[in-house]
């Protein structure tokens, strides 16, 4: 259905062309019609009423039959104040073959009256389909014979029955202005000429006018009955064929891009086109569509074999010698060629030329509005392409979001709710049909806490799009009535600036809230449960070893040191996993200030010094920090933790009288500690591991010390926190030792006073 | 000689205490309950209260609390002395009023001196 109608389409543009056409044509006859005929009243109309005048008119049929006459005709033959008997005139005249023959030849008119020679003038004009000679002599003439003698056919006429009337004009009306030349009196035999002239050029027009026009009716008529638009063009060649008589006819039409020609429609040819056309032989810069191309004008050649502009194809079976081509133009726009041809030499007519390019003009609005048609056509099929897609796109985006598990809550920029998905349903405990389309307002008052700071956030962005800062995005826990926790991230959706609405993604975290709960609490109680009994081991073994309970022997007080030593590693286990339990649990919060790294380390020094005189082992440590060291941001519990732990390591997996040095600079906007020793190191294949949970080296030095396992694990997780970085060098080679690096970020007084200004500000407005 | 109540449910535990703090040179009164704790406080009147958290009938922080709120023993300083060692529970035990909260397992004499140095702040409170 879809390919029937460009053609029925451009079928009903063509007619409404060629109707158009005739219209017009016929319009501007019309017109043109009317003015001459304001102007001189000229062609007559027939029936004619030929004016009084001093020269004598008659029509002559080409029966030889005479019509109409004037008074002086009558006069002239004596059939005054009688009706004359035209008859008798044509008795007189015998306007017979021979007499036909001259008026048309020559112009003239010439009859015996009696023994005078009579000589006038004749004009061929239209009459019923038909030419008839208008005859006019000077009655001077007659007069001259007249007076001489009586004719003697005079009685002749007198006696013969009249057939038909002399129909009389006015005789006011001069013949000069009838016929809308000046007249010269007796001297009018160029007046006659320009006269007879004119009458056989309006005859001829006349003639070519009903043919274009009955031609171009012939054509419409045709067009109306096809619609196929290559068929369409087919058959006006067809019917032009005809008209013209040519025997060869073809319409090339530029291709896109005005490179190459294609034959759409020929008539003629023994091959029948195929769908779509062919492309022509030639180029569109050569031969004689070339030069009708170029030149925008119809042209006639009566031989091509005498033209420089026509180029024979070698393989062509035609022998065209006639051709006519002519441009299919619109505006200024080119659209193609149309050509007929005709083996014979001067075969067309300028006429025909006239017509041909007036076909051609008809073609090239049918071109044009089928061009105009596809193009249309083919752009309602891209949109509708296009539309189709961003549909299947949107269905499938939305479809994802209706099927993932967190909830999605979609509002426009009225705060209406747009898209409500199925998890949302089963953790708001709302049905879609209740929402969807109604204003997130209504949906407040279900809501208390920070559910209802999330409602009151979508509506606070609602009224005021720009309110909305990057940093200050909505991302909160939001605790139901219904005892169910949801983890609710709201974003504003903006494009450009122009604000869209909003989404919140959320997600039930009851149960991961519930899971941290029940972990938080079985760590809880595990320590306390573990710290019980160790409170009766450790408490006991202290009082014997501090000789509260009798003296012990030297041997008692070595065993009983193992079980303090191991009570006491025990003990910092257990504080440990205490520990990164609550760091991995998000239950550790830092205050961070600004702190002098030189004396926390003092700080941790003095510890180490006590570990060092408890052990007995004799190490070397260097502190070189530069002067101008700014502070860092951190917590300073949990940098002395870091010290010790990386600085106790260093100590206990460095063999005695080993070194120990601790750097410190700036890089950017961190500060960057190094603490190398010259210990048993850590192999490569080790140093991935090192900052795992449990995972201890396997050196004898690691064996034999002391340790859980954990340090290195909760020193990364609170550097980690602390926005810095950790990490180790080590050749592995026993001696080299190893170097931890960790960073720090520099405190930044400017942006932390102007915060704290601020926060001053908010106070005291309070 | 000051005197000091401990309230321990765990009777090694309270044997430990008991033992240690005897030898630091304290008069030692003991309970195993929340409930005792709180009456034999407000009539003995002992210079300081060293309480276990969990504790049988009465956990150790609603002593703390009652202690507190009574015009009898407000003035008498609480310890406590309990395995529990989130930061959360030993904030629990500060905010009921305890002007210390020491973590089992302990060291003796680390106790001892602890306790001393309590004693002697208090004393320098109270006049003496």
């Amino acid at each position: 259905m879809i390919d029937l109608t460009p053609l029925s389409f451009s079928a009903v543009l063509l007619l409404l062309g060629l109707l158009g056409y005739v219209l017009v044509s016929q319009l501007i006859g019309f017109v043109a019609k009317s003015t001459r005929k304001k102007r001189n009243k000229f062609p007559p109309k027939i029936p004619i009423h030929l004016p009084n005048h001093s020269d004598a008119y008659f029509l002559v049929e080409p029966g030889g039959i005479i019509t109409y006459s004037n008074p002086t005709v009558r006069d002239m033959f004596h059939l005054n104040g009688e009706k004359a008997n035209l008859e008798v005139i044509a008795a007189d005249i015998k306007p017979n073959e021979s007499f036909f023959a001259l008026c048309t030849r020559e112009g003239k008119a010439r009859f015996n009256l009696g023994d005078r020679l009579i000589e006038g003038k004749s004009y061929a004009i239209p009459y019923n389909s038909n030419e008839a000679m208008l005859v006019s002599f000077r009655g001077l003439d007659f007069e001259d014979l007249a007076s001489g003698r009586t004719p003697s056919s005079a009685p002749q006429l007198s006696q013969l029955t009249r057939k038909k009337e002399l129909h009389t004009v006015d005789r006011d009306e001069p013949i000069d202005n009838y016929f809308g030349i000046k007249d010269n009196g007796h001297n009018s035999m160029v007046l006659n000429q320009e006269l007879e002239k004119r009458v056989q050029d309006r005859t001829q027009q006349l003639r070519l006018e009903h043919q274009r026009t009955e031609t171009l009716l012939r054509i419409m008529t045709e067009l109306s009955s096809s619609l196929d638009f290559e068929r369409i063009l087919h058959r006006t060649l067809e019917v032009l064929n005809e008209v013209i008589g040519a025997s060869h006819a073809t319409c090339m039409v530029l291709q896109p891009g005005n490179k190459k020609l294609r034959h759409l429609a020929t008539v003629g040819y023994s091959n029948p086109l195929p769908p779509g056309g062919m492309p022509s032989a030639l180029n569109i810069n050569q031969g004689l569509v070339g030069w009708v191309l170029s030149n925008r004008q119809s042209v006639l050649i009566d031989d091509v074999l005498e033209d420089n502009r026509w180029i024979q194809l070698p393989n062509s079976w035609y022998h065209h010698r006639s051709a006519i081509g002519a441009p299919i133009i619109i505006g200024d726009q080119l659209l193609g060629v149309l050509l007929l041809y005709y083996p014979e030499v001067g075969k067309f007519s300028e006429e025909q030329l006239d017509l041909i390019q007036a076909a051609a003009n008809q073609m090239a609005v049918a071109i044009k509005n089928a061009e105009l048609y596809h193009l249309t056509r083919d752009q309602k099929e891209e949109l509708r392409a296009l539309l189709n897609n961003q549909r299947v796109e949107t269905s499938r985006s939305r479809s994802i979001l209706e099927a993932i598990a967190d909830g999605v809550l979609v509002t426009d920029q009225h705060g209406e709710i747009t898209l409500f998905n199925q998890s949302a349903e089963r953790m708001l405990e709302l049905k879609r049909a209740e929402v969807i389309g109604r204003s997130i307002e209504h949906f407040s008052g279900l809501f208390s806490g920070v559910a209802l700071a999330w409602m009151d956030t979508i509506n606070t962005w609602m009224q005021d799009p720009h309110s909305f800062n990057p940093m200050n995005t909505f991302s909160e826990q939001v605790s139901l009535d219904n005892g169910n926790v949801l983890s609710v991230n709201l974003a504003p959706v903006m494009n450009n600036n122009e604000f869209y609405g909003t989404v919140s993604v959320f997600r039930d975290i009851t149960h991961l809230i519930e899971v941290d709960r029940l972990k938080s609490e079985f760590v809880a109680t595990v320590s306390h449960e573990l710290r019980t009994p160790m409170t009766s081991i450790k408490g006991y073994v202290d009082i014997l070893l501090m000789g509260v309970a009798g003296d012990l022997s030297e041997q008692q007080m070595r065993f009983l040191s193992v079980v303090q030593q191991n009570t006491e590693r025990l003990t910092i286990l257990v504080n440990d996993l205490l520990d990164l339990s609550r760091i991995e649990a998000g239950q550790v919060n830092l205050s961070f200030e600004p702190l002098d790294l030189r004396e926390l380390i003092d700080g941790v020094m003095e510890e180490i010094n006590r570990l060092t005189v408890a052990e007995n082992k004799t190490m070397q440590f260097n502190i070189e920090l530069p002067l101008n060291l700014p502070r860092i941001k951190g917590d300073p519990e949990r940098i002395r933790q870091i010290l010790i732990n990386l600085l106790g390591n260093a100590f206990h997996y460095t063999p005695s009288n080993g070194m120990v040095n601790l750097k410190a600079h700036r890089v950017g906007e961190e500060i960057q500690v190094d603490i190398k020793d010259n210990g048993v190191g850590i192999p490569p294949k080790e140093q991935g591991r090192i900052f795992d949970r449990f995972y201890r080296g396997e050196n004898h030095m690691v064996i034999a010390t002391a340790g859980t396992g954990l340090g290195l694990s909760i020193v990364a997780k609170l550097i980690n926190m602390h926005h810095g970085r950790i990490w180790v060098q080590s050749s592995g080679i026993e001696g080299d030792g190893s170097t931890f690096s960790f960073t720090l970020p520099v405190y930044d007084f400017s942006r932390h006073a102007i915060r704290m200004s601020k926060d001053y500000a908010e106070n005291t407005n309070r | 000689m000051p005197k000091i109540l401990i309230a321990e449910d765990e009777l090694d535990i309270l044997e430990l205490i008991t033992f240690t703090l005897q030898f630091g040179g304290y008069k030692v009164i003991s309970t195993s309950n929340g409930e005792d704790a709180l009456e034999m406080t407000r009539k003995e009147q002992p210079d300081l209260v060293l309480l276990d958290v969990r504790m049988p009938r009465m956990s150790g922080y609603k002593v703390c609390t009652n202690l507190k709120a009574s015009r009898d023993t407000h003035h008498i300083p609480v310890v406590f002395l309990s395995a529990k060692g989130q930061e959360a529970e030993i904030k629990t035990g500060f905010d009921t009023g305890a002007i210390d909260y020491i973590l089992k397992p302990f060291a003796p004499d680390h106790l001892l001196k602890r306790l001393e140095e309590i004693l002697a702040s208090e004393a320098v409170k109270s006049g003496f």
